[in-house]
């Protein structure tokens, strides 16, 4: 059984008088072991679908259907109360600014503790020593001392790995990276990348990857889970993704990733839909150049193209 | 043929800017009231000839964007010189570089920050252009068609507001801004890392169309290796606050020579090189501006490092023509 199950999940924002669909009809299934990214351009709902999960949604936001199972339960069911259980020990959450995800008026070291003595109790000795010892598996040089800096003091590497650590100390079942390394350098972010594989490994733990870059779906991932305009384009194992995607937006938004020694660079011309309106037909159908007149028309079905590889099309082969 | 274009027209010309030995360096508060400076620009020196594009590439530290102010004379610099189509104007008052500032223009990063939400399109442009010269209303209605035209943006976003645009748009409507004064250099400071990769390749391609229209020159800022490879007709490496290599599009993307250009180089292509390739070109660490480097900025991350590496300051040598490659192993590291 999947580790994580969502099914037709809409979220809403209120803007004004208006109302933002963010998300329309999400489905998806995480295995337990896999590592699954999420992969969109910005404003398709991969972050909001990240925050649905860990019930985060700012109060703006309204679940307006669908069901999100997490390792058995119903996780928009669930009180306040036992979230914070879930929260942090079996689902835990890293975000793209790293430094702002640290509390800036307390030490690194003291934050890691505090989350260690959340969750297993113990003496402030043993969890202050417990949080040099995950600094140290995450990389950060002479961590006694640097367990005493301010989240101000680190680099944005260092903040990610300190995050990171703090992911690793309450050794959750999934865990959650929304763009881990989009502020970051890109000889950082190698790094970094190598860390939360190594994480993931090491804990035996789920990795939900959210990120608009396909170099690190491919560095990190297994499967892929593609989004546009707030719903689930197509998904299936990288390789099935990255060479026969059969989805027309994930095959042109691959294109755009292609390095080409060509003179012009590829891009899909048009922009994403308004998600104020309500849409018919398929949402990519206005920039589609496979685009016809069904299309725009009736709600495309999602197909199963090969094993575990499904797109939403009305036209099944790439 | 743009870059034979480019060979007819400016070798015998002066170039669109040089810099010379640039230097810059703010002060850092320390502990123990020891008064330390750091450096951001240490003795660049870059060229750019008229009617070329240079790419600036580096992380974030590397003094890209200092690079930038510092030839806008946003703040002046502490040594060094810089040369505008033949005329210094680091030594220009403010007053007298005033008529001079509209020759260099610069379109920012973010798109959506840079507009005045209170104004349309239209009056952001007419103001641009009020720096180049007075024009009478007609001739200002019809450059601004012809600006927005140049942009492949249509008339009827004179009337728009910066939030009903996107950001490909908006962008569009920024180099549109940029050139309404008649710039001879546009600097684009990171201009499509706002973007979605979808739509980065419009923006991209739409600077190639106008490379090829006009003889401006532009200097393209940018960490993403993918897009400068597209733009650029000669690449500047940087990292901190020193020039590391600099080279054709060529020397720099088929035969990089320095390791930090090589691990950038590897670490932005992931997937489409050998996972062992990259690991051997990858840097340890991250940056670390120290106070005093006597030799190699890189020693500490660096791959190909040795002893000697700490001992000699590195100087940037010319090791085929005009490709220039500060490290003194550069001739051992070839595939």
């Amino acid at each position: 059984m999947a580790l994580l199950e969502i099914s037709k999940l809409e979220v809403t924002f209120a803007s004004g008088r208006e109302r933002l669909n963010a998300l329309r009809g999400v489905n998806m299934a995480v295995e337990a072991g896999s590592r699954t990214a999420i992969l969109g351009e910005s404003g398709c709902g991969k972050t909001v679908t990240a925050l649905s999960i860990a019930r985060l949604l700012p109060s703006t936001a309204s679940v307006l259907g669908g069901k999100i199972v997490f390792d058995g339960r119903d996780m928009l069911a669930l009180s306040e109360e036992e979230l914070s259980g879930i929260r942090g020990s079996q689902l835990c959450m890293i975000f793209q600014h790293a430094a702002l995800a640290l509390n800036p008026l307390y030490s690194i070291g003291r934050q890691i503790a505090d989350v260690f003595q959340h969750h297993f109790g113990g003496g402030q000795k043993a969890a202050w020593h417990k949080a040099i010892e995950v600094l140290a598996a995450t990389g950060i040089p002479n961590p006694e001392e640097r367990a005493r800096d301010y989240p101000h003091q680190y680099s944005g590497g260092m903040a990610q790995r300190a995050l990171i650590a703090m992911a690793l100390v309450a050794k959750p079942k999934l865990l959650i990276a929304d763009e881990p390394t989009s502020g970051l350098d890109v000889t950082t972010e190698h790094q970094v990348l190598e860390l939360i594989q190594r994480v993931v490994g090491d804990l035996r733990a789920t990795l939900l990857l959210i990120t608009h870059d396909m170099a690190v779906v491919s560095a990190v991932c297994d499967r892929v889970v593609v989004m546009y305009a707030g719903v689930v384009m197509e998904t299936g194992t990288v390789a099935q993704i990255l060479e026969a995607p059969a989805n027309p937006y994930s095959y042109e938004l691959i294109k755009c990733f292609r390095h080409s020694k060509r003179k012009q660079m590829p891009f899909i011309p048009g922009r994403v839909p308004d998600l104020r309106e309500p849409g018919q037909g398929c949402c990519f159908a206005p920039r589609c150049p496979r685009a016809e007149a069904i299309c725009s028309r009736e709600d495309p079905p999602t197909l199963e193209i090969g094993t575990g590889h499904f797109s939403r099309c009305h036209f099944g082969e790439p | 043929m743009r870059e034979s274009k480019n060979r007819d027209s400016s070798d015998h010309e002066t170039p669109a800017l040089v810099v010379q030995d640039a230097v810059k360096t703010f002060p850092l508060r320390r502990r123990r009231l020891r008064r330390a400076r750091m450096t951001a620009l240490d003795k660049v020196s870059l060229t750019v000839k008229r009617g070329e594009t240079v790419g600036l590439v580096g992380e974030s530290g590397s003094g890209k964007s200092t690079l930038a102010h510092c030839v806008l004379k946003l703040i002046n610099l502490d040594q060094g010189k810089i040369v505008l189509q033949g005329r210094e104007i680091q030594s220009l008052a403010e007053r007298d570089f005033r008529s001079q500032r509209r020759r260099l223009q610069l379109v920012f990063q973010n798109p959506v920050a840079s507009f005045n939400p209170m104004m349309t399109i239209g009056q952001t442009l007419f103001d641009a252009m009020r720096s180049a010269q007075e024009w009478d209303s007609t001739a200002k209605r019809k450059r601004l068609l012809a600006l927005l035209e140049q942009v492949q943006l249509g008339e009827r976003f004179a009337t728009r507001y910066p939030y009903e645009m996107s950001g490909g748009q908006l962008q569009r409507a920024a180099l549109a801004r940029a050139l309404a004064p008649g710039p001879e250099l546009v600097f684009l400071d990171e201009p499509t890392a706002a973007l979605d990769m979808s739509i980065k390749g419009q923006i991209i391609n739409l600077l190639r169309d106008l490379q090829q229209q006009s003889h401006l020159s532009f200097i393209f800022v940018s960490h993403d290796l993918r897009v400068v490879q597209h733009v650029a007709d000669r690449v500047y490496v940087m990292y901190l606050g020193q020039i590391v290599e600099s080279g054709t599009r060529q020397q720099i993307f088929e035969t990089p020579r320095h390791p930090y250009t090589r691990a950038l180089l590897a670490a932005t292509l992931v997937g489409q090189t050998s996972p062992e390739k990259e690991a051997d070109q990858a840097l340890r660490g991250e940056v670390v501006q120290q106070e005093n480097y006597l030799g190699c900025k890189l020693y500490d991350r660096c791959a190909y490092a040795e002893k000697h590496c700490t001992v000699e300051p590195q100087i940037l040598r010319e090791i085929e023509p005009e490709h220039w490659v500060r490290c003194r192993r550069a001739e051992e590291i070839i595939e």
